[in-house]
């Protein structure tokens, strides 16, 4: 066959037809748009490994550090101290005036 | 070491402690006055002598219908004790008449000081907490009462209490007088020393770099010490002092200036400025501070982003 030359070719190329889109393409291109609920519950998202592995790790510190109890620091205690219960009432009650405001007077004084 | 040896040497510690100057002075655990319309009732609550100190111990007083209730309280363990006094006017200018009973208060009394679970309280049992005989008073005059013993450390619990005008007087256009109160410190007396100045810091406001410390402004108490101390959220706590103290860790970090203190640690500025001359004098003061960055308070529900403030007696802190 001998070689075409260009205006055989382009008539040749008019009465070329393309195929027909196969029929799943057309399913991918012209099905209906999901609404957010739908994305919500069905939809994905591409992320790049770096940002996922990124995420998974900050997620990973999050959890350590929420997952760490705080240290318990012990309260300065007064040296020795002692409670109430350390204590017992007297047996009987004296009062005693220590300071009076009388010049000559006779209570006992400290 | 044989076990009965050991028991010799904290026995002798003891004694040596409790020979010691600073350790047989007593010490101010509470204070206050309720007044009635003729009269102020003033009370002060001492230990004696007071190293080792009280823990979780405060006293309250309460009135109803002419009669003053005194409580003695450890919140700590709800144990408490108490005795009623009852004062009475007399004819004579200045006398008056007290009597003291046992503690005898009505659920609505006792629930605004026990709080609303008053049953899981306990009553020390207080036999001897009255007087037959009622006891007349001048104004003025202290009486001393001894309330409770401990036989092991040799400390007492002492009420000292007095009969003075009331506490506050309204003076018409101008206003109430100054309130009035009283304070009594037993034994005999000495030369004063440096080591006896004492910081006074009432209604502080804290500010850290410039920036006010809005917890700080809830607080319209005055804490009085040689040392006084307070806390700060995130920074701990930090002890003040007007004398240096290095065996306790103090440094001089600051000063004080009539109302107002501030101090530098590390790159941070800290100053309180407060509603009460801080030192005594008239001088600018050189200031001691001790940082405790990791001190917390740890009695349940405490909240460590409010500010707190309160006082230590220098014989109880370690280094």
């Amino acid at each position: 066959m001998e070689p075409l030359d260009d205006k055989e070719l382009s008539s040749l190329l008019h009465e070329w037809k393309a195929p027909g889109a196969p029929s799943s393409l057309r399913r991918k291109l012209l099905a209906p748009r999901q609404t957010w609920a739908q994305w919500l519950t069905k939809g994905s998202l591409r992320i790049p490994v770096p940002v996922a592995f990124l995420a998974a790790i900050a997620i990973l510190a999050v959890w350590l550090v929420a997952q760490r109890r705080p240290a318990e620091v012990p309260i300065a205690q007064p040296v020795g101290a002692s409670t109430l219960a350390d204590f017992q009432p007297v047996q009987q009650l004296e009062p005693r005036i220590i300071e009076s405001s009388q010049e000559n007077d006779d209570a006992p004084r400290k | 070491m044989r076990p009965g040896s050991r028991g010799i040497i904290a026995a002798m510690g003891l004694c040596l402690l409790v020979l010691h100057p600073a350790f047989a002075q007593s010490k101010r655990i509470d204070g206050g006055a309720v007044s009635q319309p003729q009269f102020g009732f003033y009370w002060e609550t001492r230990l004696q002598p007071g190293t080792p100190p009280l823990d979780g111990f405060t006293t309250e007083t309460t009135q109803e219908s002419g009669v003053i209730h005194r409580l003695l309280l450890d919140r700590t363990r709800r144990v408490y004790a108490g005795y009623d006094l009852v004062v009475q006017t007399l004819a004579e200018p200045n006398t008056y008449q007290v009597t003291i009973r046992p503690l005898s208060m009505n659920l609505d009394s006792a629930s605004r000081v026990l709080g609303n679970d008053t049953p899981s309280w306990t009553q020390m049992r207080t036999p001897g907490w009255s007087i037959a005989s009622a006891q007349t008073i001048k104004g003025g005059d202290v009486l001393e009462l001894s309330l409770l013993n401990n036989r092991a450390t040799g400390q007492s619990v002492i009420d000292y209490v007095t009969i003075q005008e009331p506490a506050q007087k309204f003076r018409g256009f101008d206003g109430p007088t100054p309130e009035r109160k009283f304070s009594f410190a037993p034994g005999p007396s000495r030369d004063f020393k440096a080591e006896d100045v004492e910081l006074t810091i009432q209604s502080p406001r804290l500010s850290i770099n410039g920036k006010l410390d809005e917890t700080s402004t809830k607080h319209f108490e005055e804490m009085s010490g040689a040392i006084v101390w307070f806390y700060a959220a995130k920074r701990g706590r930090f002890l003040l002092s007007l004398v240096p103290r290095p065996e306790l860790g103090f440094r001089k970090a600051g000063e004080v200036r009539g109302s107002s203190l501030s101090f530098v640690l590390g790159s941070d500025t800290f100053s309180l400025s407060t509603g009460h001359p801080i030192a005594p004098g008239q001088a600018a003061y050189s200031l001691y501070v001790r940082h405790e960055p990791d001190w917390r308070m740890t009695y349940p529900n405490a909240d460590l982003s409010a500010f707190v403030m309160g006082v230590l007696d220098p014989a109880t802190l370690r280094k």
